[in-house]
């Protein structure tokens, strides 16, 4: 059940920053995504956002307690979206296989993953903020 | 709530009664600290045994195989498995929030936000503990913040 709701949680925010990424790069090809039809792109993307957004839930079901470990798991995530993004952009239509593609769409992710952080902090901070009012409340005495 | 404090009779022993409609949270957590205050947890160091108070931890580590309680400048095994210390201090200040780690939230200073939605949690010794992301609805119950905010 937790592993659905984390599922569904990601689902939401990848799925926007797919969006982003699909329209990024479609604008960016050489094509323009001429080739592409609206109705099959949305499914596309809302696929591509559910893959992702399965293997974030599934790296990140791991708990680790140190700075190291964190960081080796964010730079595995990060090379299994792109793997994928790639994989998903290529089938679809979205980006050209090419060094410049490639290079645009593992840009794109870079540019999601630094938007989905940032969301991530504030709604932390707010969080952190309630566990604060919170704590000096229940041991205002103490 | 209101308090009564009756003088026994000569020779009888002292007791506390508690008349309430329903025995919520607060009120397991004052009987709770009652009864632990006097209670005792046996720890063990390179120099012998010692009977630390609950409210002189700051928070238990599993570390391979072994639990430590960590007080504010000394650590000290002790014999309990995690699981048994998150029972025995269920109705406490002590709360789950790792996989290792038991900590006792009222030495928690200020909690700060980190990676994926994880926080840290800052002690009074100035040690901080990570509050993992699975464990944070837990913490929300303790503190009595609901889901959607307080």
């Amino acid at each position: 059940m937790k592993f659905i709701t984390e599922f569904l949680e990601y689902f939401v925010i990848i799925t926007t920053g797919v969006l982003i990424i699909c329209a990024i790069n479609i604008s960016l090809s050489e094509t323009h995504g001429e080739s592409l039809e609206v109705g099959v792109t949305l499914w596309e993307i809302v696929g591509a956002g559910a893959a992702t957004a399965f293997v974030t839930a599934l790296v990140y079901r791991r708990e680790c307690n140190t700075k190291k470990k964190f960081i080796a798991m964010v730079i595995i995530h990060y090379i299994l979206i792109c793997a994928i993004m790639i994989f998903m952009g290529v089938s679809f239509g979205w980006m050209d296989l090419n060094i410049g593609g490639i290079i645009m769409m593992t840009v794109s992710v870079a540019l999601v993953y630094l938007f989905t952080y940032v969301i991530s902090y504030i709604s932390a901070k707010h969080q952190a903020d309630e566990f604060n009012k919170a704590l000096k409340e229940k041991y205002k005495d103490k | 709530m209101k308090i009564i404090i009756e003088t026994p009779e000569q020779g009888a022993e002292d007791e506390i009664v508690n008349r309430c409609a329903e025995l919520d949270s607060e009120l397991m957590e004052l009987i709770y600290a009652l009864k632990s205050g006097r209670s005792k947890l046996t720890a063990y160091t390179e120099d012998g045994i010692v009977k630390l108070s609950p409210k002189e931890i700051f928070y238990f580590e599993a570390v391979d195989n072994k639990v430590f309680a960590y007080c504010e400048k000394s650590v000290y095994e002790v014999k309990q498995k995690l699981y048994e210390l998150e029972e025995s201090f269920a109705n406490s200040d002590f709360i789950r929030v790792g996989k290792s780690v038991i900590v006792n939230v009222s030495k928690i200073v200020k909690i700060s936000p980190s990676f994926n939605g994880r926080f840290e949690a800052h002690l009074k010794n100035g040690e901080k503990t990570v509050i993992s992301r699975q464990y944070v609805p837990e913490m929300k119950r303790k503190l009595n913040i609901s889901e959607g905010g307080r």
